[in-house]
């Protein structure tokens, strides 16, 4: 039975099922760092989700694709940094309006230039082909766990890498940690805080625009209306458990992908599917309460600092 | 220690000028794009009015789609009017609407009571759903808006296994088979204007607004409501019961958006279908932001904002226009009007008359 | 020692409010130069301007004969001016070492930190300053005496010359003080030239060169550090034009009506802001509480109103525990409170005068037994006491927001002084507001203890104000009941200096 549990079907269900709420989560990680509320991530996934197949399927190359799918994520979260940061706005309900004006315009155009509702297919779109590493994928286990998938997967995982290097070991990194930590302090030692936020913003557009762009031409091949459906939320989940560490936010949703990728199994042991997609929403509610229970009664644990000087 | 002045979830810079120009703009840009699509905007225009008020069927549909709306948005401003961001009401609607259709199946009542309490149900499992994220932000302070979209998922998701539960249906099962049975007709609404879908869920949801707008207006308890939301600290300071009053506002959300639910199941529905809100609270939000908050004005925009609705639908099938433009329009405006757009217009034009004068000066 | 920086004819405005006025001195190379002023007398908004945070809205810096136009801190830290805030500028999750180079880090290749190098730089300022810190813990975990070694060296990791140091010994234990004269006097032996702005006369006198005095935005005199005394220079930054005249009835002696005792409050990180508090409000009487602002006033009105809680202590209201942390049960008890925050926790600017006006009185009148408000009385309610109380508003159901502080303050004072409460505490009530409102406030003070037996507890950080009005005066300093006077003794030189940190032991030996 552990057996089924760490199956190789599971763990490369696995990493399928991550990889979109991975990227999401860490474009919005340094939003999160930056002290920028993320409710835009959904829309900015589901733009560029729909922008992705328009893309390859006007030049029939997912590349194009891709191109086509960041753009559109960078420019929606222009958009929300637009209205939250210059026009100050409530960012709740630019989200809220985000979301819903996003999936009325791909619903939109997703009929009036292909004339469907629901579901777009068509041969002209191309997504991403499986990538087979020679070697390694003749490894048993390993093999079939590491090789086999599209390049968009192996991206994503390598930017976590990245991205934690960014986040703690460059002065870009350093200055809008500090931004998000106290704003007026980072203000008095000449940082353009503005300007940091404005950056963390659009780097969240432009990770989901890969994501939505793994939607659609990822190996789908097709949009459908809504594509993003609660992934920019569950990233956002995930990005308030790492509390923007990209690491830690990794780690996150991976647990989200292995959940879903059980569901299927599951089902057979008769624990019905809505109980496992459930779980990450328990999860996180669960999460948020223990770590504020921790913040809330740690000074009880701590006792006068021995602290060692290092001069 | 650190007092901060409640931050409500409104809009600021709402002055009339501001609506109207948001609502210019907006029309242009569903001009536009009606335009792109090849339609007629004025036809398409006409099409939503003709919809929603233009014959008897018109009426009924417009009757049966404010409904809910009116009921959606005042849970909405039971939130807002308190500080609460409460993205859960679709959620609550979910619960509402499984466990009153519940009710409405399996209870055996005669209809003078029936239906009350089959309501009632919906009403007290919305604000029981509602308990736990009131308990986390107002014990702990963790951010209800997070809380409140996870149990949205796990509202929509525990109502469809519980269905597939009591009715013991297949797990590979066609998603729109996933129902509870007809409710008895003992609790269905009764049609007014039959064989349309208008029901007495409407008198419903206009007896919850007039119920709020008199207990906001006249009651104690409305004015503390009112008062915390505009300032907790004062309020705190003021004597009233800050906490106890917080969950009560935030159970009450739920509890009008649980009716919600009911009404939908009571009336048109007739029976709990997984997945079968459109969006019925995130309407409610949105009118609710429109109407910052004001009972009376939230009613005003929840009619229109049905009336659009019902005629949309109409729309959609008398000319080729999708309505899901309805829906991006609707969102727009809402986006439009988080800006002060006259102050931007008074901006834009100083900063052009800036530019011509200085080329004046040049030439000169 | 030559002049290396001068202030000339500096004027800075917020909105209508001139917080610096034609602020005219210089400051010597090498050089302690203390400033020193009450709360409010404009020098943190000084600093603020030499240090980039602000612009001044008229007048000139100049350093070294070259007139500066800072526009941001950046353009500061170029001048080599670095300053020390008073609210610490630090960010509690990153490491010390983070913390001093945020903003201006060493980096290999332009994108890649370079702490090693960052390490070795401070571990020579360290050295030559005598600082010991850990570089790579937490700087939440600090003690407050190192995080403020740590901002200094924040600042000297910039290649500062010029130190700001803004209220530095707030925070710390005497001994910690010494520790920080020990530093700044290293740092004057390596050549930097430090502006050190305090109220406390003690530290003024013992490390200053030059002294410079601030009072209501302008300069009163720039002195040497030469035999001068704590009394002189107390009389330079209390003394004011006596423009309002209060005279107070004599009062007999009375029970006590509310008592404080051995009260101990703890702030978010445990650290006692009241210290072993113990004091009596009379029945009847007004009690002032002076002292510079910081010194635990806040946190022992919070106590008292209920708004927060109290580690240690006890609070009895006639002779009765007062339930703790209760705003609600001090409403019923009739203890009303003016607070010092006007808009934060005094009114809710978005409603009407109304709304604002019955709130807490909402407890127990204007309703029947359904919970039903009865308008016309709230109105007619609302009615009388801004006629009463002289608020100048055009209806009752104007919103808050359209009034004037001092018109908002009057209805504030209004609100609580028709409640019928037989304890009012009253906090800070006249300040930014105009003198006509002033004068109203203080008569109405006078008038509910004179005439309807009121006791009143005034936290006032204007001394002529609490001297005007209190039968008896307390001073509050770094937390602790340090001396009291009766009216007939109060003497505005002697009450000054308690408040700066004076005690009894240090007059004897004088």
């Amino acid at each position: 039975m552990l057996d089924s549990f760490l199956s190789p079907i599971i763990i490369s269900s696995t990493i399928r099922l991550t990889t979109p709420i991975l990227l999401i989560a860490i474009g919005g990680s340094f939003g999160q760092k930056a002290r920028v509320l993320n409710i835009g991530l959904e829309s900015f996934t589901l733009i560029s989700a729909f922008f992705a197949m328009f893309g390859s399927y006007l030049f029939e190359s997912a590349i194009i694709g891709l191109l086509f799918g960041v753009t559109s994520g960078i420019i929606a979260s222009c958009v929300f940094a637009l209205f939250v940061l210059y026009f100050k706005s409530n960012p709740i309900i630019t989200g809220i309006a985000l979301n819903l004006s996003a999936w009325g315009f791909t619903t939109f155009l997703l009929d009036l230039n292909f004339g469907v509702r629901g579901v777009f297919m068509s041969p002209r779109i191309k997504s991403f082909p499986i990538i087979q590493i020679p070697f390694i994928k003749d490894i048993p286990y390993l093999g079939s766990i590491l090789s086999g998938y599209n390049i968009l997967v192996y991206f994503a995982f390598i930017m976590v890498a990245v991205m934690w290097v960014v986040m703690y070991k460059t002065p870009f990194g350093l200055r809008l940690r500090g931004v998000g930590i106290k704003e007026v302090a980072a203000q008095t030692v000449g940082v353009h805080t503005i300007k940091y936020k404005t950056i963390a913003i659009l780097l969240g557009g432009l990770f989901a625009g890969v994501a939505g762009s793994f939607l659609s031409i990822g190996g789908a091949s097709m949009f459908t209306e809504n594509m993003s459906d609660g992934k920019g939320f569950l990233a956002l989940a995930a990005i308030m458990v790492g509390d923007g560490n990209p690491f830690l936010v990794f780690l996150a949703a991976l647990v989200f992908g292995y959940t879903s990728a059980l569901s299927v199994n599951l089902q057979a042991l008769n624990i019905p599917s809505q109980i496992v997609l459930a779980v990450p929403y328990v999860i996180t509610i669960l999460i948020l309460f223990s770590s504020t229970m921790f913040m809330k009664y740690k000074y009880l644990f701590k006792r006068t600092n021995k602290v060692k000087m290092t001069s | 220690m650190k007092k901060k002045v409640t931050k409500r979830i409104s809009i600021k810079n709402t002055s009339v000028t501001n609506y109207l120009l948001a609502m210019v703009l907006v029309l242009i840009i569903a001009s536009i794009l009606i335009l792109i699509q090849g339609s007629n905007p004025i036809e398409a225009f006409r099409q939503i009015i003709v919809g929603s008020m233009g014959s008897r069927a018109a009426i009924a549909r417009s009757i049966r789609w404010i409904t809910p709306v009116i009921i959606a948005s005042m849970a909405a401003v039971v939130a807002h009017r308190s500080g609460i961001i409460n993205l859960g009401i679709d959620g609550q609607v979910y619960v509402g609407a499984f466990f009153s259709a519940l009710a409405g199946a399996y209870i055996s009542l005669p209809s003078v009571v029936h239906i009350p309490v089959a309501i009632l149900i919906g009403g007290i499992s919305g604000a029981l759903f509602a308990f736990i994220p009131s308990l986390l932000k107002g014990i702990l302070k963790i951010n209800e808006m997070v809380v409140t979209l996870m149990f949205n998922y796990v509202a929509i998701l525990m109502t469809e296994y519980l269905t597939m539960q009591i009715m013991n249906l297949d797990a590979d099962i066609r998603p729109e088979m996933i129902a509870t049975p007809e409710i008895l007709e003992t609790a269905k609404l009764t049609q007014i204007m039959p064989p349309y879908q208008a029901t007495t869920g409407i008198f419903i949801a206009i007896v919850v607004f007039v119920v709020l707008f008199l207990f906001y207006k006249f009651t104690k308890r409305g004015y503390e409501w009112k008062m915390i939301g505009q300032n907790f600290s004062f309020s705190k300071y003021g004597g009233i019961k800050t906490l106890k009053n917080y969950i009560i506002i935030f159970m009450t959300s739920g509890f009008i958006a649980g009716l919600a639910g009911a009404v939908e199941i009571l009336g048109p529905h007739l029976r709990f279908r997984s997945n079968f809100s459109s969006n019925i609270g995130w309407d409610g939000i949105m009118v609710a932001l429109i109407a910052k908050d004001n009972p009376k004005t939230t009613f005003v925009v929840a009619i229109i904002w049905g009336l659009i609705k019902a005629g949309s639908l109409a729309m959609e099938r008398t000319t080729s226009v999708n309505r899901i433009l309805v829906t991006l329009v609707q969102a727009l405006f809402v986006l439009f009007i988080t800006v002060d757009l006259r102050e931007l217009l008074v901006k834009a034009k100083n900063f052009i008359s800036k530019k011509t004068r200085k080329e004046d000066e040049v030439h000169a | 020692m030559d002049t290396l920086l001068q202030f000339k004819n500096i004027y800075k405005y917020y909105g209508d409010f001139a917080a610096n006025i034609d602020i005219n001195f210089e400051v010597k190379k090498g050089t302690i130069h203390s400033i020193i002023g009450e709360n409010g007398a404009g020098k943190s908004t000084l600093m603020n301007v030499l240090s980039g945070v602000l612009t001044q809205s008229s007048g000139d810096i100049v350093l070294n004969g070259k007139s500066l136009n800072m526009k941001d801190p950046n353009d500061a830290t170029k001048n080599g001016i670095g300053m020390v805030q008073q609210e610490f500028m630090l960010f509690d999750n990153l490491t010390v070492i983070e913390n001093i180079v945020l903003g201006h880090e060493d980096t290999k290749t332009k994108y890649w930190l370079d702490l090693k190098r960052s390490e070795k730089r401070i571990l020579e300022i360290c050295k030559k300053y005598h600082f010991n810190f850990p570089l790579y813990k937490k700087v939440s975990s600090l003690p407050i005496a190192l995080q403020q070694q740590v901002e200094i060296v924040k600042v000297l990791f910039k290649q500062a010359e010029i130190i700001i140091l803004d209220e530095p010994t707030a925070v710390l234990t005497p001994q910690q003080i010494d520790g920080l004269f020990e530093a700044m006097n290293y740092l004057i032996e390596q050549g930097k030239t430090i502006l050190f702005i305090t109220h406390k006369l003690n530290e003024v006198l013992k490390v200053s060169d030059y002294i410079t005095v601030l009072r209501d935005g302008k300069v009163v005199d720039t002195i040497e550090n030469e035999s001068v005394s704590k009394e002189q220079l107390a009389q330079m930054m209390v003394g004011r034009e006596v423009f309002l005249n209060i005279d107070r009835n004599e009062k007999a002696v009375s029970e006590s009506i509310l008592e404080i005792k051995d009260l101990t409050v703890l702030d978010e990180k445990h650290i006692a802001r009241v210290k072993n508090m113990s004091f009596s409000l009379n029945k009847g009487e007004i009690l002032g509480i002076v002292g510079v602002a910081g010194n635990g006033q806040n946190e022992l009105i919070e106590s008292i109103t209920g708004l927060s809680k109290y580690s240690e202590g006890e609070i009895l209201f006639k002779n009765e525990p007062l339930v703790k942390a209760n705003p609600r049960n001090n409403r019923l008890k009739k203890i009303g409170y003016v607070p010092q925050n006007r808009i934060i926790t005094g009114s809710a600017l978005n409603t009407s005068l109304v709304d604002n006006i019955v709130m807490g009185k909402h407890l127990t009148d204007f309703t029947s037994k359904r919970g039903i408000m009865d308008f016309s009385k709230m109105n007619s309610y609302a009615q009388e006491v801004i006629t009463k109380f002289s608020v100048k508003a055009q209806s009752i159901q104007d919103k808050a927001s359209s009034l004037s502080g001092g018109n908002l303050q009057k209805l504030i004072v209004g609100r609580e002084f028709s409640q019928d409460n037989e304890v009012l505490i009253i906090e800070d009530p006249t300040r930014g507001i105009d003198i006509g409102s002033i004068e109203f406030i203080w008569n109405e003070i006078k008038k509910i203890v004179e005439e309807d037996n009121v006791s009143v507890l005034l936290v006032s950080y204007d001394l002529y104000e609490a001297m005007s009005l209190s039968d008896r005066i307390i001073v509050v300093y770094d937390g602790r009941f340090v001396k009291e006077f009766k009216r007939n003794e109060f003497e505005e030189k002697r009450i000054g200096y308690y408040m700066l940190g004076g005690n009894d032991h240090e007059k004897e030996s004088h």
